[in-house]
């Protein structure tokens, strides 16, 4: 080892943190080495110096100055709460008065506007309401055209909730009950042509309806739908069913059931 | 290593004979599958968006190798007597062979919209469908287990059987049958707007049915019994109608 190594273990060497052959090591060559020897007695000197220096503690005049001093601000705190205090009450008065004149106001509000508006409102709602079944029309008379049964028949229970539908409405429920893909539309169509049977044009698709059907599920559904309307024009094709030797048995029974009612 | 060698081998084997004998077709792009039967129709579904139809039964026989079958119905471009077309979303599959002909097995895609045309005699049962699935038969009974609808079917004289695992609320369910009894199986919290029509048959259920106050000077219609009511405070429209036959509706 030089002695540019061995001084930078002389920190170690000192604070017997070396194992024992590098502490025979040194020891050998500080017994040799003139400038290692006095680099080891200035570091002894530096440890001694920061080892013997006291701790310095605050004398007793400071202490007696600190407990003034927090004497003093405890005092100014407890001034100014009262001073808030004070400030509170007269807040919490001003702040009732505004709740108070709030409240007032809006209510004041609420009867002006609804004394002054009640008419262009409602004639407003009257607008919208119009414009909903507007929408609802289209949606209806769009869903109707659907790929999906399902959603068909979404349309047709859509189309059976308006009070008073238009003749579009009515005309596109009258080609879903014949001309459907699926038999399921076409009665939910018939049903909720019952609803509109009012109309003329309604009572004579659903005779001719039942002139023209094969499936007896439909037949059915019509013959009920007929009677329920009393539409005695619908008679002579009921008679046809029953001569009619092809016509299941218990269509013919729906049949011998209602046509009493009607004649 | 000679092991794995001959391991590989065997599953590209394996795999090479399957695929000969089941018939698939990919639907990407595909949303609603119509398909056409004189024979019954067997509808499963499995996880791959691909369309496969179970060759056991269907292959030509040795005898015909080197001809091709002819049908009255179209021509056979899968070699399983199936006439498959991508038209558009649309896949149609017509089964090409006759009524008496085996089930036509038929695996899909668990969300694909299925239509099921008239098929005459034969049978229809689709399991573990969460799509709309519409179908008409005449005579043959219709079976759906583990569906959720929207359903719109109708059969003749068959028998429908419809045990629903959830209820789609997305739009109608409408069942209809001429002659044939109508037995669904709905879970018991099921919201529904629920109607029950049958014009001869009798209608039997477990669960709680509100009955309308009747009006007074109430006009009485030869045989029409119609039940309206809310399952679960309402929800989506179910209907059941039945001419002749018993409807049947149970809680799960």
């Amino acid at each position: 080892m030089n002695c540019n190594q061995i001084e930078e273990q002389l920190i170690d060497y000192l604070d017997n943190n070396l194992d024992q052959k590098e502490h025979r090591v040194i020891a050998t060559h500080l017994t040799t080495c003139n400038s290692c020897q006095e680099s080891l007695q200035e570091l002894q000197l530096v440890f001694g110096g920061i080892d013997n220096d006291p701790v310095e503690l605050p004398d007793a005049s400071m202490k007696v100055n600190f407990e003034e001093m927090l004497q003093k601000e405890k005092e100014i705190l407890s001034d100014s709460k009262i001073v808030s205090l004070r400030k509170n009450s007269k807040n919490s008065w001003k702040t009732v008065l505004q709740i108070a004149a709030t409240v007032a106001l809006i209510v004041s509000a609420y009867f002006y506007g609804k004394q002054e508006n009640n008419e262009s409102f409602s004639q407003e709602m009257a607008v919208l309401e119009k414009e909903k079944v507007q929408l609802k029309q289209e949606v209806t008379i769009s869903l109707i055209e659907n790929k999906s049964a399902s959603k068909r028949l979404q349309a047709v229970n859509y189309a059976e909730e308006f009070e008073k539908p238009g003749n579009e409405i009515l005309k596109a429920l009258i080609n879903k009950m014949f001309y459907d893909d699926h038999i399921n539309v076409r009665l939910a169509a018939a049903e909720a042509l019952t609803k509109f049977s009012d109309s003329e044009m309604v009572r004579k698709a659903l005779i001719d309806a039942l002139e023209m059907e094969q499936d007896p599920g439909m037949q059915i559904e019509l013959i009920q739908i007929l009677v329920s309307i009393q539409e005695k024009r619908a008679v002579p094709s009921m008679e046809k069913l029953l001569q009619n030797e092809e016509t299941p048995s218990y269509v013919k029974d729906q049949v011998t059931i209602g046509l009493p009612s009607l004649i | 290593m000679k092991n794995i060698a001959i391991a590989i081998v065997l599953f590209i084997t394996i795999g090479h004979i399957q695929g000969q004998e089941d018939y698939t077709q990919s639907l990407q792009g595909v949303k609603n599958v119509v398909i056409g039967s004189e024979s019954g129709v067997k509808l499963k579904a499995h996880d791959k968006n691909e369309l496969l139809i179970i060759g056991n039964g269907r292959k030509m026989p040795e005898k015909a190798r080197g001809l091709k079958a002819v049908y009255a119905g179209g021509s056979d471009n899968t070699g399983f007597g199936v006439y498959v077309q991508k038209e558009g979303g649309t896949l149609i599959v017509r089964n090409l062979k006759n009524m008496h002909s085996k089930i036509l097995e038929v695996f899909l895609p668990k969300s694909i919209n299925i239509k099921v045309e008239r098929s005459n005699l034969g049978k229809l049962v689709a399991e573990g469908f969460s799509s709309e699935i519409e179908a008409t038969t005449n005579v043959g009974n219709m079976t759906f287990r583990d569906v959720t609808g929207p359903i719109v079917a109708k059969t003749a004289t068959g028998e429908i059987n419809i045990v629903f695992n959830k209820v789609s609320q997305s739009s109608p369910i409408s069942l209809v049958s001429a002659t044939g009894a109508i037995d669904v199986s709905l879970p018991s919290g099921t919201p529904a707007n629920l109607e029950m029509k049958t014009a001869m048959g009798e209608i039997f259920t477990d669960f709680d049915i509100k009955f309308p106050v009747p009006e007074s000077g109430l006009k009485v219609v030869g045989g029409k019994r119609t039940i309206k009511t809310e399952l679960n405070n309402g929800g989506v429209e179910i209907s059941l109608r039945s001419s002749t036959g018993n409807i049947y509706l149970r809680k799960q």
